[in-house]
């Protein structure tokens, strides 16, 4: 039963961890007794200033490859391009072997979409927010990581989502009542 | 200071039942938990005991004894017996009054 001390955060553990352990050894494991040390160690977490320790909100992206949202946001980066060197330069090289392919709903769909999914999986990769519960008040960081690879999915993708969403609103609101 | 306590919510009964038991003198968390279930049939769990323990240590009322044992004894500080006294002075007045107007004193 020892291994739910494991479910205390680390410095609740490093002030009090060794005593808890000491005590459950002497006490008889039953379904009351787990029930009240899973609710101590939220208790330990919501509570942080009990250990001074802030209540981080964990995001299992953190490690997240950046090539994973470099890859995801490729078909908007694809799609974009072709459309700029199509209706931008008049090279349709790019564009028109894919037309068909992009005229598809779904593919569509996913374009517009690839670069919205990886802007938020680099920027859960990128950010650590922390809050911290005082007496009565919360204060809280946001950690910003050095993440190269991260930086630059970042700054694309949001790039990619601005311009679909500007698209969208354009064709869809400002044409629309112009026209 | 019997505000202190009052500022536990619902870690006030647990509190003061640990406070009590270290008034007679200092005690390791598994003899508190024993104590209080012996004298007052009340069964704290490790998890309440020590979340009432690390808020009473975070308000300065008991403190740990220095030990190399895994089984660390805390003790009342001045300000935790002033605290204890206040709030027992309270709960005295309302047993009083209780009492009284069940005609049992």
């Amino acid at each position: 039963m020892k291994w739910l001390v494991w479910l205390y955060p680390q410095r609740w553990r490093k002030r009090y961890g060794r005593e808890l352990e000491a005590m459950m050894e002497q006490t008889s494991p039953t379904l009351r007794i787990m029930f009240d040390l899973v609710a101590g160690a939220l208790d330990a977490r919501l509570n942080s200033q009990l250990t001074s320790e802030g209540v981080v909100v964990h995001n299992p992206l953190t490690r997240t490859p950046a090539v994973l949202p470099q890859a995801i946001m490729l078909p908007g980066l694809a799609f974009l391009a072709a459309a700029v060197l199509k209706y931008g330069f008049g090279q349709g090289f790019l564009f028109d072997p894919l037309e068909g392919f992009f005229s598809n709903d779904l593919v569509e769909f996913i374009t517009v979409l690839s670069p919205v999914v990886a802007l938020l999986l680099s920027a859960a990769a990128l950010f650590e927010v922390r809050l911290e519960r005082r007496e009565d008040f919360w204060s809280g960081t946001i950690t910003v990581r050095r993440r190269y690879g991260h930086v630059v999915a970042f700054v694309i993708s949001a790039a990619l989502t601005l311009t679909f969403a500007g698209y969208f609103i354009t064709e869809n609101y400002v044409y629309a009542r112009t026209g | 200071m019997a505000s202190t306590l009052s500022q536990l919510g619902r870690f006030l009964e647990p509190a003061l039942l640990i406070l009590v038991s270290l008034a007679g003198r200092p005690k390791h968390g598994y003899a508190i938990m024993e104590e209080i279930e012996g004298r007052w049939d009340v069964r704290l769990g490790p998890g309440t005991l020590y979340a009432a323990l690390a808020r009473l240590e975070k308000r300065g009322l008991v403190e740990p004894v220095d030990t190399d044992d895994r089984k660390r004894p805390y003790r009342l500080t001045p300000a935790g017996s002033e605290a204890l006294a206040t709030q027992l002075g309270q709960l005295k007045e309302v047993a009083a009054t209780g009492l009284q107007r069940l005609g049992i004193t």
